[in-house]
């Protein structure tokens, strides 16, 4: 089977996974009326307008960014640290964003302050979780700055991930039930919480982080044979390390920030693209992952709606039951480190 | 083969032979009858009271409470904790009991509690002030050293979580404890009721049962005054809060879906879930409920629009919109405790008074809200 | 240095430097490794860089290929000075083989050689019918175009090893440099890899330097040897004329080994005197070889060797003894 024709089966396949995405859920709309409604037709329910509008057709774009962003910072951060169990998350964003909402969500009552009386806003959750992004991809920075071995910084990485959490449990400890609670359930990853306008932002910040990610296509190419090759063939490294933090940044800490850490998207579905693709050309790849990444994603948006269900399940779980037994199955494979 | 078989016999009644002793000597009691509560039994003796919590259908705590003028008793069966009736030296966890002491004018029983700040009855923050109170502190367990030092007569804590290490160690320590169930009453009435455990440990019994018979009457002639009359006329309602997409409501035995039925309200889940909260989706509320005439209980919010803030998916709903929204935030106190979790689950006499006002108007113009207020811009 | 004209010799070396200092920073310290080295490469032939671990040869790749730039002095290629090279001029000029072995199994042989082409591709590394044309001569020169389809993961060290080559040959850079190329590599791919450069090197007039520790594949192979010692400068010159002059024992520092004029081998310094063996060169040569491993046994003064049939035969004390195997013989004589 030819690079197009694996191509235009997986955009077909989006097309209908994303019709199913909106027409699947405890309400059951049937896509004969999604289509009249494209040609005008209103709704039979008044709720079933808001229901698509508001809330299924923002929450399948989120899928669609989140499936893109995600597994492409994985696919680089695999092809950069050379690492097959990389994701986007080693460099410690998740960690830091989840530093970010638990000192919102709980250091009111573990610090005693009256700062966060209530509940916490839509847009200070969202501010919290890029901050505390940032924090941890400045000192990853800084860190770049000053380690010049890409091993060492993979392990800075994952150790800043570690302090952070540390702090979280910390702050678990002394929180109360509701902000506790809270906090759990946004580190459970959630979908549904971005309305139009948020998916404005998310989009151009999401197109950001492409962009860059595309001006390197080239040098991931020579990445492939490792960093002293590349840097014989012309590859700047430095350039390319900083693209890597900033890119991943952008993309991974604005789909966490917006829907909290999703799990497993940006592990295995680069891994699913090579396997799919037999290359590890990265023009073909990007793309590739990129769209296998939507696929998975929706797919797992659908599932967790629980169909037919009053209630829903939340992302993370969903997508781990997907991801870890892929990883497993792909590691058990003879030809792992061979294939990679 | 004979003789086996008789020692088998001799152990099976042997416990046999124990039990009659136990059980006959609470059976000499008078029990206390009780009108709708299900979790606790109450015997009367001469200047005791024998108290009965069933933690779960094989567990009973069972606690001797005493005159500590009179010589204690030392019955055959088995205690959990011998109490001195009237006792100042209290500690209780949790608001509702704190309503007791309230009712009971027993407030300066109360030795510590944790978390001073959710206290909102005006007479114990004036004991609070004075300093007379000790605080436990924050924090999911309760600070088990300072209760040990302060030596309680008796501590009462919740049945939520794991109560009952807490109970084995502090029983170490000769502290009995006392794990309250209250909040599995099916009843509203029947959580009220337990006011009677409070009253009888603090000697004032009798004052607990009197306060208790005017919330019934006026329970019953509330919820008779709606039935009548409101058959085919029950306004939807809604109940609960969103986080995310996620949305939390009472379940259809809970306590306050009981009230809204009473107060002539039709509750959109009655036919869901049990005594817990219902987890569901945003769709299926959006669209089961999306029109609901009212929506009582939302959470803590002081406004429409710090609710929209947080979480723009609750401008869909037609009582968002008509701004029938009514949460539980009258009434907060001194240091931010609500009202409603503290005196509420004493008083679901004047919580379905609430509901009939917001609900039936007409049939409660003399009652001014006492725990629900109307939520505004 | 050595200073005979080849008169195929162009005129003017790839990389030329003098006096150089080596050495590492650690912290803010510069520790020097080797110095007083000067060297000149020339396109056209292939030099192997010799000399025993530790001596500084990675420190002088290194830097050659500008990660290491040298403590003291500047190393010119042409006209200009490696330190105002830019990125893009430096991948023009030198391409690299390393000794790791690389993973990404799922690229094709036909890939791994267009990577070659990286510094000459524009912003997406689209290969132009130029590029293409380039990369087909070049597996073609490397006998690889019957397995260019073929993933990595599929090839033998050997034909992965030519591959990486092949990709440096794609680079179409003046000066290719190895770094123990051959080092895991079985004794016939040792040989294949060191013919096919000094081929490439005189066909595509390239300056290719090798460092290698295999003397013998060296001096079948290389036009020219550079040999570095400890405390003395950089030594050059081509291989017979380093054999020669002696500066070839420099590869064997210490008083125990050296290397036998005669034939270019490795051994012990002093061996003892063997007895006269009479018989064909190229059958004495073995029995000596295998006397010379049990130097402490008692030699009887004269053998013979035969051929057809191979035939060892002495006589001690008016006795004749016949072997038609040198291991019976070294048997026979441990007794």
């Amino acid at each position: 089977m030819s690079h197009r024709l694996k191509f235009t089966c997986s955009l077909i396949l989006v097309l209908v996974l994303w019709l199913l995405n909106i027409s699947l859920g405890s309400i059951s709309i049937p896509i004969g009326s999604l289509l009249e409604r494209l040609a005008g037709v209103p709704f039979p329910r008044d709720s079933w307008e808001i229901i698509v509008m508001d809330y299924r057709i923002p929450k399948s774009i989120t899928a669609i960014l989140a499936g893109i962003a995600l597994s492409v910072s994985g696919l680089q951060m695999q092809t950069f640290f050379r690492n097959p169990l990389a994701g986007p998350f080693v460099l410690g964003i998740s960690s830091g964003a989840g530093l970010g909402v638990a000192l919102l969500a709980m250091a009111g009552t573990a610090f005693g302050w009256q700062l966060f009386a209530g509940t916490a806003s839509y847009w200070s959750v969202i501010l919290a979780s890029s901050a505390g992004a940032i924090g941890v991809l400045v000192l990853m920075g800084l860190a770049a700055w000053k380690v010049k071995d890409s091993m060492t910084l993979l392990i800075v990485g994952l150790m800043f991930g570690s302090a952070a959490s540390a702090i979280v449990t910390l702050l678990s400890f002394f929180s109360a039930d509701e902000e506790l609670k809270m906090f759990t359930l946004w580190s459970m990853g959630n979908l549904g919480n971005t309305g139009w306008s948020e998916l404005g932002l998310l989009s151009g910040a999401i197109l950001i982080g492409l962009t860059l990610v595309i001006f390197s296509v080239k040098s991931y190419n020579a990445m492939l044979l490792g960093e002293a090759y590349a840097k014989s063939m012309g590859i700047n490294f430095q350039k390319l390390r900083w693209i890597m933090i900033v890119s991943t940044g952008i993309l991974t800490g604005g789909i966490t920030a917006f829907c909290g850490p999703i799990a497993f998207i940006g592990i295995s579905v680069p891994h699913l693209a090579r396997l799919l693709f037999k290359t590890n050309e990265h023009r073909i790849l990007f793309p590739a992952t990129a769209i296998l990444g939507v696929l998975i994603l929706l797919a797992c948006d659908t599932l967790a709606q629980l169909p037919g269900y009053a209630s829903s399940l939340p992302i993370n779980a969903v997508t781990t039951a997907f991801g870890a037994p892929l990883i497993i199955w792909l590691i058990m494979k003879r030809n792992f480190s061979e294939a990679f | 083969m004979f003789a086996i078989r008789l020692l088998f016999l001799v152990l099976f009644l042997l416990p046999a032979c124990h039990q009659p002793k136990s059980e006959k000597a609470i059976d000499s009691l008078e029990e206390v009858p009780l009108m709708y509560a299900k979790g606790f039994s109450l015997f009367r003796g001469n200047n005791f009271y024998v108290l009965e919590i069933i933690q779960s259908p094989e567990k009973k705590q069972r606690f001797l409470v005493y005159d500590p003028e009179e010589e204690v008793l030392n019955p055959d069966f088995p205690l959990d904790g011998k109490i001195p009736m009237g006792s100042h030296k209290v500690i209780l966890s949790a608001t509702p009991q704190v309503a007791h002491l309230d009712y009971l004018h027993a407030e300066d029983h109360l030795m510590a509690f944790p978390d001073l700040d959710l206290i909102s009855s005006e007479s114990i923050r004036r004991r609070i002030d004075k300093n007379k109170i000790i605080d436990l502190g924050k924090g999911p367990m309760t600070n088990m050293e300072k209760i040990i030092d302060l030596q309680p007569d008796w501590v009462m804590i919740s049945g939520f979580g794991e109560p009952f290490k807490l109970a084995d160690r502090l029983g170490a320590a000769n502290i009995p404890v006392i794990i309250n169930q209250e909040f599995l009453e099916k009843h509203p009435l029947g959580r009220a009721e337990w006011i009677k455990v409070t009253g009888v440990l603090l000697g004032k019994e009798e004052e607990a049962t009197a306060v208790y018979s005017e919330i019934v009457a006026n329970y019953n002639a509330s919820s008779e005054l709606v039935a009548k009359g409101t058959e085919g006329n029950k306004p939807s309602v809604l109940s609960g809060s969103l986080y995310k997409d996620i949305w939390y409501a009472p379940g259809k035995d809970s306590w306050a879906a009981k009230i809204i039925a009473d107060a002539g309200g039709h509750y959109l889940f009655d036919n869901k879930g049990d005594t817990g909260s219902l987890t569901l989706n945003y769709e299926f509320v959006l669209d089961q409920g999306g029109q609901a005439d009212y929506w009582i209980g939302a959470a803590n919010y002081a406004s429409l629009g710090s609710m929209v803030d947080q979480n723009p998916k609750y401008g869909a709903f037609k009582a968002f919109k008509e701004k029938r929204i009514y949460t539980y935030t009258l009434g907060i106190g001194a240091t931010g405790g609500l009202r409603y979790f503290e005196e509420g689950y004493l008083r679901p006499d004047l919580v379905l008074l609430d509901m009939i006002k917001i609900l039936h108007p007409k049939k409660a113009v003399k009652h001014n809200f006492r725990f629900f207020e109307k939520l505004e811009e | 240095m050595d200073t005979s004209q080849n008169k195929n010799r162009p005129a003017n070396p790839c990389i030329h430097a003098k006096n150089l200092v080596l050495g590492y920073a650690i912290g803010k310290q510069a520790v020097p490794v080797a110095s007083g080295i000067s060297f000149e490469l020339y396109n056209g032939e292939l030099t192997c860089l010799m000399g025993p671990n530790g001596i500084g040869k990675s420190t002088l790749l290194k830097a050659i290929m500008n990660q290491n730039p040298p403590i003291n002095g500047d190393i010119w290629f042409g006209e200009k000075m490696g330190s105002q090279m830019n990125e893009s001029d430096r991948a023009r000029n030198i391409a690299v083989v390393l000794t790791e072995k690389i993973r990404s199994g799922l690229m094709t042989v036909r890939e791994l050689v267009a990577l070659g082409r990286t510094p000459h591709t524009g912003l997406w590394g689209h290969l132009s019918a130029a590029d293409n044309a380039f990369v087909n001569q070049v597996l073609e020169m490397t006998h690889l175009d019957v397995i260019a389809e073929k993933k990595l993961s599929q090839l033998s060290d050997g034909q992965r090893q030519t591959a990486m080559i092949a990709r440096a040959m794609a680079q179409d850079s003046r000066i290719m440099i190895l770094d123990e190329p051959t080092a895991h590599l079985d004794l016939t791919n040792r040989f294949e890899i060191m013919y096919l450069l000094k081929k490439l090197a005189k066909d595509a007039d390239k300056a290719i330097l090798v460092v290698t520790h295999d003397l013998e594949v060296a001096m079948e192979t290389a036009a020219q040897l550079w040999i570095m010692a400890n405390q003395e400068p950089l030594v050059s010159g081509s291989p017979e004329d380093l054999m020669l002059e002696g500066h070839i024992q420099k590869l064997l520092p210490g008083n125990k080994w050296e290397i036998d004029a005669r034939n270019g081998k490795i051994r012990l310094k002093n061996p003892r005197v063997l007895p006269e063996i009479a018989g064909p060169e190229h059958l004495t040569y073995w029995v000596k070889n295998a006397l010379r491993k049990n130097i402490e046994m008692p030699l009887p003064e004269k053998l013979a060797v035969t051929e057809n049939p191979f035939k060892i035969t002495f006589c001690k004390n008016h006795e004749h003894f016949a072997f038609s195997r040198t291991s019976e013989l070294v048997r026979f004589l441990k007794k």
